[in-house]
């Protein structure tokens, strides 16, 4: 088995690895390199703090607002004429 | 709700009680997709306004070859992307750029101390300051790397969603997912080192 010893490598797989499309041994690789290296560590728990915060949407638009449909309808019509 | 198939026929038959369920059920997310997009919630309505317009003026020529979601998004994100270019506002950076480039010596090691946040008082802020910072610099990211976010993280849309959207290789689309996720971390570094350093 290969051993990933450097950094650039491994920091190169976390996409792969946050995603689940690493393969078990990329896997295994990339954890034996993490127990070995403090700064992937940290990097890889503050990459998952950013990763996290961005899958949720601050201000989510919950409806569309109400001239929407006006416009939209006016839009319609105009086609249908 | 009706099932994708039941509002297609509908609006394939001009049934105006399936346009407002399509307005209904996508509208808020496509038009929450274009405000960030184009960072400004008129241009995104207009944007939004002219995809429907298009949606139901095509609809006979969606063939179903992927989910309706994503063929929302699709114009959603070409009507978007040309409200963005009208104005010369469309910002890309290089796909040749690796935003960790200069972060390696050439043996591979870090050239640096990774940043610890977590361990810096001044540089603390609560749960929900970090999560408007983290948005407010995927805001500021390139108009690449920003879709490729929005789509992934924020939306949630898999692979072969994203490509059918962005008309790009699945490969293509983990590089971009993968330099995009490493420009944000950059970005919230940057602003939480400068945070820390004050």
């Amino acid at each position: 088995m290969k051993m990933i010893f450097q950094c650039k490598t491994a920091i190169g797989f976390l996409s792969e690895i946050v995603d689940g499309r690493a393969s078990f041994w990329q896997r295994v690789q990339f954890y034996m390199h993490l127990m070995m290296c403090g700064k992937c560590r940290l990097y890889f728990r503050q990459f998952k703090e950013v990763k996290a915060l961005a899958e949720q949407d601050p201000f989510p638009i919950d409806k569309l607002p109400d001239d929407f449909f006006e416009v939209m309808e006016d839009s319609m019509q105009s086609r249908k004429s | 709700m009706q099932n994708e198939e039941q509002l297609l026929e509908g609006l394939r038959r001009g049934d105006n009680a399936a346009y407002s369920e399509l307005l209904r059920v996508y509208g808020p997310t496509l038009l929450g997709y274009a405000t960030r997009l184009i960072g400004n919630r008129d241009d995104a309505e207009e944007a939004v306004q002219e995809a429907i317009v298009s949606i139901i003026g095509h609809i006979n020529r969606f063939e179903g070859r992927c989910s309706l979601r994503s063929w929302l998004f699709r114009i959603v994100h070409h009507k978007s992307v040309d409200q963005l270019r009208r104005g010369a506002r469309y910002v890309t950076v290089s796909e040749d750029n690796d935003p960790l480039e200069d972060k390696f010596t050439r043996l591979g090691k870090w050239a640096e101390d990774v940043y610890a946040w977590e361990n810096s008082p001044e540089a603390q802020v609560d749960a929900r300051q970090m999560l408007e910072i983290v948005h407010r610099k995927m805001n500021d990211l390139p108009h690449n790397y920003r879709q490729m976010l929005l789509l992934r993280e924020v939306y949630q849309l898999d692979t072969p969603e994203i490509c059918e959207i962005l008309d790009v290789t699945p490969v293509h689309a983990r590089v971009m997912l993968h330099r995009a996720r490493q420009a944000l971390y950059q970005a919230v570094e940057t602003y939480r080192k400068q945070r820390g350093s004050t």
